[in-house]
């Protein structure tokens, strides 16, 4: 290569890679709805499609067509009994539960009820398409799972309880992590693609025991063998997150199965079948023994879950596949240890709105975990949730999605709009109402209840087309809007009491950050800089920005930290707008009149001189796509979270992987408020172990141990320092 | 949808670099650039081919994006912006060389263009890119060996 192409290959230096959520992605390509179509509807048209709709549902009144739906047959016996599981759960002896009477429940004039199975099949086959495809369902693998004891009982019994908690929203509320800590057990998930195993760690006399660990496996089977290839079906279970309650140890698992031919004289292998169950299972182990208690499967991609006092709330979107021919699954199911069970048509709720006619449902599943378990469901046939906001009494069901036409005289405005479903799990499940509001709304912290009020914050693109005699144009007329929009809840449903339209962002600025907090929400908006907004919404009826702070950069996410501060975590930005690092920094919201900036933000620069062939890519605390790897001792003034990123030199063709952790301690009263006590780097070439280096910190009294895949650091609190004390591998515990 | 989330994150720290840098050659801002490759995975994702190999799925990706990003700069909205005014954002970080470079490059005809990021940015050989572009590997070497001659008198003029 001579000189010239070299250059040309440099060149390419020039492009800033940019990180993405690919969960983000994962959820909206499941939720994706194509509204370009709507464009081609225009007023004159949508008339003559309605008078043809019209003429051919009188044809079908009077029984000038056919009604054939008769003729198909559903495979599956349905079971509307309610279910049951036995202690075990092992001989699963199936018992009726207590279910609650949606009929005689007060439930939002919004939705309806079916009277029978076949009005639901009529309205299924009628909606609209959903753009989320089922596969096919199967039930539960012959995966492997080991439980291996791996260290010695301790003889003493001094036991430190911890109070180490998962960086949740709302308090009382937990959210999935891959650690989970109770008492002074350690459940951790290390995140790894080579091998899933879940490790128990127990802490006795201020010693770290391996008590047990969960090894997940694949299975595979010859199925036959034809001209010197096996056709072979395996199937593989991988671990997702956890929970953990005073009974039982709770595994969110996605499984999936496939056959491959592989030859009988060489590695060659070829896939031929993918079979994705789209459902999602949790595994219910007991804490003590981790034997398997029960497996309940449900039907659907997860939204999102949360545990409230010993229940596990499951959130799914799910859509039947009407052109599977085997069979036809009409209904949501789920399984208890590999028995089906179908919904009654009882359980099923469907808006009255025709605009919001859908194939897909959103699932929720009730788990009681108590001492017997308990399965009770509820589903709306109204597209897709793709997000999912918790509070003790209720969950929003957030439904944010492109374009919403409204059509005015002259012109046509087209935005994001959100509809927010709200389910009461105070008492069973109760389908209580329904509320809708322009914009987006991104994130689960940009809604916040407080006693009968939803404070929501949505932003997005109106755009303003037209008609010049009567044809349709472009006007290219565009605004970015950034709304605060307050909703009481009252007898007749949800009702919008209070909209801050304006102030909310300079410009052409769009939010990137909110954070309730009783009567207060701090918003970020950013175009070039980051003003941090003070909103008081003590009166819902009159919210009103009271301060606004400017600084360069912007906060994604702000963690409220004791009364008065809020921790901003971000990016650095230059005054074109163009980021250049990430940012942390203390705001002091004491004084709503006047926010400000506490000292220096602590900045890491995101693309340092490496080499001139060496290019950093993925780089970014984790924190800024996940608050739940933040670690905070709020004791002790410390929190912490790890930066994993991805190096590539040109001039050896090397990738390599590095995980950082770094733990701030916070004072106040500095000039330089974030103070780094901890900085732990490793780096490596193997892409295995790209995203199983450092995972998490959790604490047990003064021990502080960094969970690192099959290695645990720990240190001991002392002087207002983590002083380091010992690096404890797994596997050569005794 | 083809995958879990879990393989899809696989899948997606794959070809995310490759996605975004070719759309980024096309709309010269990373937001743009950031739209295209969610929706470029989005495709993907709902997309009921079924590929031979990783190869394959690869070169649809590729194509994907380059069709994916030529719609997306020859739309009536973004007709009205001058695409290369947000290359300004990129000079105040880049070395002048680089840039210059960098600049000529994306300024070339799309299909000297499309041959030169591909060979060059992303490492694709000739037989691979005439089944990106589902044309002859002579029709690539032609049109490479042009685009370098294209580049070489723009970077005079200079």
């Amino acid at each position: 290569m001579d000189n010239f192409e070299r250059k040309i290959r440099d060149s390419k230096n020039v492009i800033r890679p940019k990180e993405l959520d690919s969960d983000k992605i994962y959820s909206k390509a499941s939720t994706y709805r194509k509204f370009s179509i709507k464009d081609l509807f225009t007023p004159r048209l949508v008339v003559k499609y309605l008078l043809m709709v019209l003429v051919i549902g009188i044809a079908f009144g009077s029984g000038l067509l056919i009604n054939n739906h008769n003729s198909h047959e559903n495979p599956i016996n349905h079971s509307n009994e309610p279910q049951i599981i036995d202690d075990s759960g092992k001989n699963q002896t199936i018992t009726p539960i207590e279910r609650l009477d949606l009929n005689e429940t007060a439930v939002s004039d919004e939705y309806l009820k079916f009277t029978n199975e076949e009005d639901l099949i009529q309205y299924l086959k009628s909606s609209k398409s959903s753009y989320s495809y089922r596969d096919g369902v199967k039930g539960v693998g012959d995966e492997t799972v080991n439980v291996e004891g791996t260290a010695a009982e301790p003889t003493n019994s001094d036991v430190v309880e911890s109070d180490y908690q998962t960086n949740v929203q709302v308090e009382g509320v937990d959210e999935a992590d891959i650690v989970k800590v109770i008492k002074n057990k350690i459940f951790y998930l290390p995140t790894s693609f080579e091998s899933y195993r879940i490790h128990m760690l127990e802490e006795v006399d201020d010693k770290l025991f391996l008590r047990k660990t969960i090894k997940y496996g694949k299975s595979e089977e010859v199925i036959k063998t034809v001209n010197g290839f096996n056709l072979i079906q395996a199937s593989e279970r991988c671990p997702l997150d956890l929970y953990v309650t005073d009974n039982y140890l709770i595994v969110r698992v996605s499984k999936y199965e496939y056959k491959y031919t592989q030859s009988t004289t060489s590695t060659f292998r070829y896939y031929s079948y993918y079979d994705y169950t789209h459902t999602t299972l949790f595994e219910i182990y007991d804490i003590e023994t981790l034997d398997l208690v029960t497996r309940i499967d449900t039907a659907g991609d997860n939204i999102s879950t949360r545990l409230v006092n010993d229940t596990l709330y499951v959130v799914n979107n799910y859509y039947d596949y009407m052109n599977n021919t085997k069979s036809f699954y009409y209904f949501p199911f789920f399984y208890i240890d590999d028995i089906y069970y179908e919904t009654g048509v009882d359980r099923i709720y469907y808006p009255k709105e025709d605009d919001y006619k859908s194939k897909s449902y959103i699932s929720v599943y009730k788990i009681d975990l108590g001492e017997k378990i308990k399965v009770e469901d509820l589903h709306i046939l109204s597209s897709n949730a793709n997000n999912l906001y918790a509070t003790a009494k209720n969950l929003y069901l957030i439904n944010s999605y492109g374009n919403e036409v409204i059509n005015d005289v002259d012109y046509q405005y087209i935005s994001p709009i959100s509809v927010v479903t709200v389910v009461n799990i105070s008492d069973g499940l109760t389908l209580s109402g329904s509320f809708k509001v322009k914009g987006y709304i991104s994130d689960k912290y940009w809604i916040d209840e407080k006693d009968n009020y939803v404070r929501v914050v949505s932003n997005g693109t109106e755009v303003k087309n037209g008609y010049i005699d009567q044809k349709y144009f472009y006007s290219y007329e565009s605004y970015v809007f950034n709304y605060l929009t307050i909703f009481e809840k009252t007898e007749e449903g949800y009702i919008q009491i209070s909209q801050l339209t304006k102030g909310i962002g300079k410009e052409g600025e769009s939010i990137k950050s909110a954070r309730f907090n009783g009567d207060r929400v701090t918003v970020v908006t950013f175009r070039q800089t980051d003003p941090l907004y003070y909103i008081d919404i003590a009166d819902p009826y009159n919210p009103v920005i009271t301060s606004a702070f400017e600084i360069s950069g912007f906060s994604v996410y702000q963690h409220p930290y004791k009364d008065n501060l809020v921790i901003g975590f971000g990016y650095e930005a230059n005054d074109n707008g163009s980021i250049t690092g990430y940012k942390i920094t203390l705001f002091d919201i004491s004084d709503k009149e006047n926010i400000k900036a506490v000292g220096e933000s602590f900045v890491i620069a995101s693309r340092e001189n490496l080499g001139k062939y060496t290019n950093r890519y993925y780089y970014e605390p984790e924190i800024l796509s996940n608050p739940k790897a933040l670690f905070v001792n709020l004791d002790r003034d410390i929190f912490g979270f790890r930066i994993q990123s991805t190096t590539y030199s040109s001039s050896n063709y090397e990738t390599r992987f590095t995980s950082e952790y770094i733990v701030f301690k916070v004072e106040v009263d500095s000039p330089k408020p974030l103070n780094v006590i901890v900085h732990e780097k490793y780096d490596t070439a193997d892409w295995k172990e790209r995203m199983s280096m450092y995972d998490r910190m959790v604490f047990i009294g003064k021990n502080y141990y960094l969970l690192c895949r099959d290695v645990v650091y720990s240190y001991i609190y002392e002087d207002g320092k983590l002083i380091d004390n010992a690096k404890i591998d797994l596997y050569k515990m005794n | 949808m083809r995958l879990t989330e879990q393989e899809f994150e696989v899948k997606y720290y794959l070809y995310k670099d490759t996605i975004y840098s070719i759309a980024y050659t096309y709309t010269h801002n990373s937001f743009d650039a950031s739209d295209i490759t969610q929706e470029v995975f989005m495709k993907y994702l709902n997309s009921t081919k079924s590929f031979t190999s990783n190869d394959d799925e690869k070169y649809w990706l590729i194509r994907v994006t380059i069709n994916t990003s030529l719609s997306y700069i020859t739309s009536s909205w973004k007709k009205k912006v001058d695409l290369l005014d947000s290359l300004e954002h990129a000079k105040d970080e880049a070395n002048s060389e680089e840039f210059n470079y960098y600049k000529e490059i994306v300024s070339l005809p799309n299909k000297s263009k499309e041959v030169l990021i591909l060979y060059y940015y992303e490492d694709l050989k000739i037989e691979e890119i005439a089944k990106v572009l589902k044309t002859n590997p002579n029709v690539i070497k032609k049109r490479l060996q042009r685009a370098r001659e294209k580049l070489k008198e723009r970077l005079k003029e200079d």
